[in-house]
């Protein structure tokens, strides 16, 4: 018993020391950007409108993926549900999930192809978007068929006992069903649209003064220049901010659910 | 009453998705197959081959780096998750998954950032500052990922301590060997993730000169900054490797997590 005792002490020894050493080895950093890009900003307030200039080109580019990935996406994912079955669907679902990890530098090798030549493309916001679409496009499509199949089976059959068609069952019952799964999913594009699109952008050289958050911060940091520390702290607190929403927002059931025993 | 309403929008469905996957397909495809061809013109097979071996050493110095980080973060993600699942209050573990949430949400290229101001001063050796770059991206991703492994068994957590097992004998023979598949899972995706999405960082640090070229920088470099094409031989080279890694990495993880072709493992997370 003594025995057991004291290598679950050095177990929870072991597994707080980890622990500290995980939380330390990253909030170490964060509260040196967070004093640098304190410091940068209190040296000079004029950083801040460009700042601004780039956080409203980020907006624009974000709400144009959105316009062009989410009807694309909804439109394919009630083809899937309706239309296709059996083995397509599993080979389409698989293309899907598949195509949706291919890394981001091979479809701005791409789209550096496609516009090679035209220097105007290279810093268009359209051309951005549209590259940014098809790269997310599988990944939605992904995650919103997901949100649609989780639908307990119970209401449509419900809704088929009540006589209703087919379309109408998904647009009344289904489709609001899934809404929380599939804004949790747009959500999670707009992450991803800031995230990683600094290795498409850069590739299909989109490497300007004031472009959009993602190549900016690329561009300073390349520069060396002190206020990139002011970009990158903006970019983490906005991601922070927009995952906490989210989670917090759109927590599903049984999330709350823990093991109800004291350890200690 | 309402059919002809039901069944234009059934059309539409129709229509519209299968014309979609059509164009977005054939598009890439299309994209793809340009790539290829260009890059055939350009070089005969006999120099794609000497420069194979070129590309073959970064794409080793792409999976070590990777292998290495995830190595060395994973125990560390672990003991994070197991203290947030299993040894917090209700309260806390909430608050605590709320805030791992939130940090694993930073983007890679502010890690890079970090790593290149606060961590590769420090190290100095471009294969260690690499890896502790990636190391930190793959922290935070890792341990949330694990709390939701853990999660699933908890009903076997609270029978084991309910018959009056410690906690340690708990996690090692009742919670391991129940999610051994969803922690190997989540090692083989951060693998992926590392050398396929840590471009941003390999980016940020390859602009100093700090680092070795690994697949994705030295693609990056060969395109240029500013979008300007350098070798298509090499380019192409470059790409091909890339996409065969990341396949694979992507055929083990699916082999991992569904048994392959042939349907879902026993027990499988």
């Amino acid at each position: 018993m003594e025995r057991r005792k004291a290598l679950n002490s050095v177990f929870i020894g072991a597994v707080l020391l980890l622990s500290a050493l995980a939380l330390l080895t990253l909030l170490i950093p964060l509260f040196h950007l967070a004093a640098d890009a304190l410091t940068a900003l209190l040296r000079s307030w004029g950083v801040l409108p460009g700042i601004g200039a780039v956080f409203l080109k980020t907006l624009q580019l974000v709400l144009m993926v959105l316009l062009m990935v989410l009807p694309v996406a909804l439109l394919i994912t009630l083809w899937m549900f309706e239309c296709v079955k059996g083995a397509t669907l599993v080979r389409l679902q698989r293309f899907m999930s598949g195509f949706s990890r291919i890394p981001a530098v091979l479809l701005g090798l791409v789209g550096n192809w496609l516009i090679s030549g035209s220097d105007s493309m290279h810093e268009s916001l359209v051309t951005m978007a549209l590259l940014l679409a098809v790269m997310f496009l599988p990944f939605m499509v992904s995650n919103m068929d997901t949100a649609l199949r989780a639908v307990p089976e119970k209401y449509l059959t419900a809704g088929e006992a009540l006589s209703g068609q087919r379309m109408a069952i998904l647009r009344v019952v289904l489709l609001p069903q899934a809404m929380p799964s599939m804004a949790r999913a747009t959500l999670r594009l707009v992450e991803r649209i800031l995230c990683e699109a600094t290795a498409l952008l850069v590739l299909m050289g989109a490497v300007m003064p004031n472009q959009v958050l993602a190549t900016e911060l690329f561009r300073l940091a390349w520069l060396g220049r002190k206020d990139a520390a002011v970009l990158a702290f903006a970019l983490a607190a906005t991601m922070i901010l927009i995952r906490l929403r989210t989670s917090r927002r759109w927590r599903s059931e049984g999330e709350d659910s823990n093991c109800r025993y004291n350890w200690w | 009453m309402k059919k002809p309403a039901e069944n234009l929008m059934r059309l539409g469905a129709w229509i519209g998705g299968a014309l979609t996957v059509l164009l977005v397909g054939s598009g890439v495809v299309f994209a793809l197959g340009l790539m290829l061809m260009e890059g055939a013109e350009a070089g005969s097979a006999a120099s794609m081959w000497r420069l194979l071996p070129k590309g073959l050493t970064m794409a080793g110095f792409s999976l070590s780096t990777a292998l290495a980080a995830v190595a060395l973060s994973f125990p560390m993600a672990w003991a994070l998750a197991a203290l947030i699942s299993y040894m917090m209050r209700p309260r806390a573990m909430m608050r605590m998954r709320s805030a791992i949430s939130g940090l694993s949400a930073i983007p890679a290229v502010v890690f890079g950032y970090l790593s290149l101001n606060y961590f590769v001063p420090v190290i100095g050796s471009p294969w260690w500052g690499v890896t502790a770059t990636l190391m930190l991206m793959s922290l935070m991703r890792q341990t949330l990922e694990i709390i939701q492994v853990n999660q699933r068994h908890y009903p076997a957590v609270e029978a084991a301590q309910a018959m009056g097992m410690y906690m340690y004998e708990t996690i090692l023979h009742v919670v391991l060997p129940r999610a051994r598949n969803g922690y190997l899972s989540v090692a083989l995706k951060m693998l992926a993730r590392c050398m396929a999405e840590g471009v941003a960082i390999l980016l940020v640090l390859s602009a100093y000169g700090s680092g070795e070229d690994t697949l994705p920088t030295a693609l990056m470099k060969a395109v240029g900054v500013t979008g300007e094409v350098g070798s298509t031989r090499f380019i192409l080279l470059l790409a091909l490797l890339l996409l065969l890694l990341v396949l694979l990495t992507n055929a083990v993880i699916s082999a991992c997590l569904e048994g392959g072709r042939h349907g879902k493992k026993k027990g499988a997370q």
